[in-house]
């Protein structure tokens, strides 16, 4: 993100502001998108005043501070960020704790209409041509308060959407029963219009992506979620008790909330956002199924299989890793950000397979996990399902004047919109798809050396050089122009450099039924000596850990390898 | 499943209002009026939800002829700690602590990714 204080345009990228309009369609509001970094409302619509003006300085003091200006991703033009046109988002609590949602064919509507309107930012306007404030209206056009609403038509599909017009109408609220006139004329929420408990539905428009895309998570589906089911009274045999997907409040009974609104959270791979609430008020699976827990749930059943009784498996094994067996909606598995500068996704079937030790299977209806060790709630490390992300990027490598030592090193991230200033959004000359798959990828070496040169000798569109030591991070190597001429590498493990090109994706929902579990068919699946000495379909599965290598080819390991966890 | 909040969770409510400002608890204040069924609303008991009064930006009450879009700080915000609660993750999403103190800062993590600037969604990346 880019810092609050600016020497230079080339150092911007992500400003608040452009925050507030792209990133948060999954931020309730307040916070970030009301305050800048010295505690003052962006725009005080009030006072009229600028955050910045109650510090005494001027819009000529602010050209390069990250809350008051906005870089172009596209063109990486600067402007002042116009928060007097757009307000502020406050903290929306209704968005959340309305008891009704407006679901249209599937589409979470309350979540869309928000987020159209944030991404409009400054270009929002009603029927007769007026400014709308769009961040400042983003919950009321959740509520639906409105009677004019229309999208940009030009929003690629698969994008989110963007609004161009919206008529705040009350109206609206009293003709569908959300809102009330009293005798004096003013407007009233109904009693019933607010729930405690968060619908699932609330949490899933901003969960949605993120989980169907990095963990090919999905909800409402009783058949792939045994507590979706279990929880609205799905398995059981009267239909008169079951409850409809936009009443579920399945979420909240694992993640319940205090007073805080600190949504009870574990311990994800990659999250490390408030960290210090970790577990609090969390329900684990041992809360609910181990009969001497103090939340032991009488309607969950204690695990009595046999294989639960190996006080071995237990200490090592997860319950998510037997009970989270496989997905069936693909995932993103790799992003190319560095062919074009733009990203280019793979998902899951591009490099996996329904058979774990056949990649190139062609049945493409199942992917499987792989396993990192994660410190549990107990305390103790088990392994944990999870789904690698591999990205692929330039970086900007600095020795800090100590060649010879990498352990004080820095790899930055080349910004996006300077990358694309000079690939303009194409590969550049030279670059072939060497596997064949459609989409051309930088892979070779003489692919890689034409970057760098190109990245090292270029500027952005203000003049500052793109990278002083370009490198390309990809499949746990940092690839750089040796002295010596050519590209040369190293992995960058172990050397005491912070960067990444595989980030663990938690994969903790979609529990089965009890008989799909790892080990209902035999010990087999994972133990060696139980399955003929042949290899194995859980340990031995091959995981992916560089999308391409030289010549093209991805490069696997087989789980076992991974985490020094070997059963024989 | 919609039930009136309050005899749902008579202790919640008693709990509440001991964190909630003096408005809704004490039933001072807030409005008053009569629903379009001539039913007097306003804040009769400690658990009363039944007039929340729809405010604009400015504070003033909202009718059907306003254009201006409702504030939920001005809305919910005489009766709940707002400001507590979007001290949540989930609204500060790494831009401050537990005490909420504003925490943003380059290098977050101290290692020398200057461009880290928190351990949330709002600069961690
Ligand atoms: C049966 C219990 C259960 C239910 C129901 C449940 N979760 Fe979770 N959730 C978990 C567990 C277990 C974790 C992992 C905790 C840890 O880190 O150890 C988790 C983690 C998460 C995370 C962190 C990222 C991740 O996937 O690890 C998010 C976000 C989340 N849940 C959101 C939701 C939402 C939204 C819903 C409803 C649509 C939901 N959860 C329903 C048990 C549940
Ligand atoms: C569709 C919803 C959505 C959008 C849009 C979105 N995010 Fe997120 N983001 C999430 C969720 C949910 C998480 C929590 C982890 C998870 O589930 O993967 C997250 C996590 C993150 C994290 C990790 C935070 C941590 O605690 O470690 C970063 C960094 C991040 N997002 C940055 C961004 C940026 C920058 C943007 C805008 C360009 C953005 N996100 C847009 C939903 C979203
Ligand atoms: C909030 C309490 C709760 C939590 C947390 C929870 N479960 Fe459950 N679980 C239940 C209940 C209740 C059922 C029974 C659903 C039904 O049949 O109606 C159930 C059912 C199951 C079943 C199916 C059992 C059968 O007899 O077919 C499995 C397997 C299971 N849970 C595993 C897990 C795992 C693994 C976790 C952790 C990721 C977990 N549960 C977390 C409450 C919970
Ligand atoms: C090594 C893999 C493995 C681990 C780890 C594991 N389970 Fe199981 N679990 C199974 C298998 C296999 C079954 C039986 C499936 C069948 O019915 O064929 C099962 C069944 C269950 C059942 C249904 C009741 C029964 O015993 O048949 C529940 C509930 C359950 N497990 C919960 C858990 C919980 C909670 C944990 C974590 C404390 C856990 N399991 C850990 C493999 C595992
Ligand atoms: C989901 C994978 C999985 C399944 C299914 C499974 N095991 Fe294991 N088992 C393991 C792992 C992992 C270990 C721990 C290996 C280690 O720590 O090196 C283990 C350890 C053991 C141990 C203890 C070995 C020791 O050194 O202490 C025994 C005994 C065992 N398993 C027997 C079985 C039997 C019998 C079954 C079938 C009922 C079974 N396992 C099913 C994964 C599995
Ligand atoms: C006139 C005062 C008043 C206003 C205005 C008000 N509330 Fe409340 N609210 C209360 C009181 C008092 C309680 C506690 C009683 C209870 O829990 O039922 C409460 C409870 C709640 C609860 C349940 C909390 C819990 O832990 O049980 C939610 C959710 C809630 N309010 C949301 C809102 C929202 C959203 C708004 C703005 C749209 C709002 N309230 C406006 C007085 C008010
Ligand atoms: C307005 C969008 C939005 C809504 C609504 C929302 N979330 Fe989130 N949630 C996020 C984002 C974004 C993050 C990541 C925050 C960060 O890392 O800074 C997150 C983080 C989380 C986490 C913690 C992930 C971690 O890093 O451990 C959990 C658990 C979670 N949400 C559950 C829920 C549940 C349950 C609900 C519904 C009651 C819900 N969320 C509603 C956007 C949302």
């Amino acid at each position: 993100m880019a810092a609050k204080d600016n020497a230079n345009v080339s150092d911007i990228d992500k400003t608040s502001f452009w925050w507030a309009g792209l990133c948060s369609i999954c931020h309730p509001g307040g916070g970030p998108t009301e305050y800048d970094r010295d505690g003052h409302k962006f725009f005080d619509v009030v006072t009229g005043e600028f955050g910045y003006e109650k510090l005494g300085k001027t819009a000529g003091d602010v050209t390069l501070d990250g809350d008051y200006a906005e870089v172009n991703h596209m063109t990486g033009d600067l402007r002042a960020a116009p928060w007097d046109k757009t307000g502020v988002a406050e903290p929306d609590c209704l968005y959340c704790h309305r008891s009704d949602r407006m679901i249209d064919q599937g589409k979470n509507m309350n979540w869309i209409w928000r987020t159209a309107v944030l991404r409009s930012k400054d270009k929002l306007k009603d029927s007769q041509g007026n400014d709308v404030p769009a961040y400042a209206s983003a919950s009321t056009a959740a509520q639906g308060w409105f009677s004019g609403f229309a999208l940009n038509p030009n929003v690629p599909a698969g994008k989110p959407p963007m609004a161009t017009t919206l008529d705040i109408d009350y109206q609206a609220g009293v003709n569908s029963g959300s809102l009330m006139v009293g005798t004096d004329g003013n407007l009233y929420l109904p009693e019933t219009l607010v729930t405690r408990e968060p619908t699932d539905y609330a949490c899933w428009g901003c969960h949605l992506t993120p989980d169907l895309k990095k963990r090919g998570r999905v909800w409402f589906d009783p058949v792939k979620d045994i507590h979706y089911a279990g929880f609205n009274n799905l398995l059981d045999a009267d239909p008169s008790n079951d409850k409809l997907a936009v009443e579920s409040k399945a979420c909240t009974r694992c993640h319940p909330s205090d007073g805080d609104h600190n949504i009870a959270k574990g311990n994800a791979t990659l999250g490390s956002v408030r960290n210090d609430t970790d577990y609090e008020g969390f329900r684990t699976c041992r809360d609910c199924h181990d009969p001497s827990s103090i939340y032991y749930d009488p309607n969950a059943t204690p695990p009595t299989h046999p294989v639960h009784t190996i006080p071995k498996h237990l200490d090592v094994m997860s319950c998510e890793m037997c009970h989270i067996p496989f997905k069936e909606d693909a995932a993103a598995l790799v992003v190319d950000n560095a062919t074009t500068g733009s990203t280019i996704g793979y998902n899951t079937a591009a490099f996996l397979s329904a058979d774990p030790l056949d990649p190139t299977n062609a049945d493409k209806s199942r992917w499987y996990p792989q396993f990192e060790l994660k410190t549990d709630r107990d305390g103790q490390v088990r392994l944990f399902p999870t789904k690698l992300l591999h990205s692929v990027w330039w970086g900007d490598w600095d020795q800090n004047g100590t060649p010879g030592d990498l352990t004080d090193d820095t790899i930055a991230p080349l910004a996006l919109w300077r990358v694309r200033g000079l690939t303009t959004g194409a590969p550049l000359a030279g670059v072939t798809d060497h596997n064949g798959d459609g989409k051309p990828e930088v892979n070779t070496l003489a692919e890689i050396e034409v970057y760098l040169l190109a990245l090292e000798s270029n500027n952005d569109k203000h003049g500052t050089p793109l990278a002083a030591r370009a490198v390309l991070i990809k499949g746990g190597q940092v690839y750089y122009l040796s002295g010596a001429g050519g590209v040369a590498s190293f992995p960058y493990e172990g050397t005491g450099i912070h960067t990444e090109s595989s980030h663990p994706f938690s994969v903790n929902h979609n529990v089965r039924a009890a008989g799909e579990a790892l080990g209902s068919t035999s010990c087999g699946e994972c133990h060696t000596q139980f399955n003929g000495g042949a290899p194995t379909t859980v340990f031995d599965r091959l995981i992916l850990t560089d999308p391409w290598d030289v010549n093209g080819d991805p490069v696997y390991e087989p789980m076992r390898d991974h985490t020094g966890i070997d059963p024989d | 499943m919609r039930r009136p909040m309050g005899r749902l969770f008579p202790l919640a409510a008693l709990l509440a209002c001991l964190g909630v400002a003096v408005a809704g608890c004490g039933g001072s204040s807030g409005g008053g009026g009569t629903t379009p069924g001539g039913v007097t609303v306003g804040p009769t008991s400690a658990m009363d939800h039944t007039n929340i009064v729809l405010k604009d930006r400015f504070g003033q009450p909202i009718t059907l002829t306003s254009k201006e879009p409702y504030s939920p700080n001005e809305t919910c915000g005489p009766c709940h700690d707002v400001v507590m609660m979007a001290n949540g993750y989930h609204f500060q999403q790494g831009r401050t602590t537990a005490a909420g103190t504003i925490q943003t800062r380059d290098d977050f993590f101290s290692d020398g990714r200057t461009w880290l600037k928190s351990d949330g969604m709002y600069g961690k990346w």
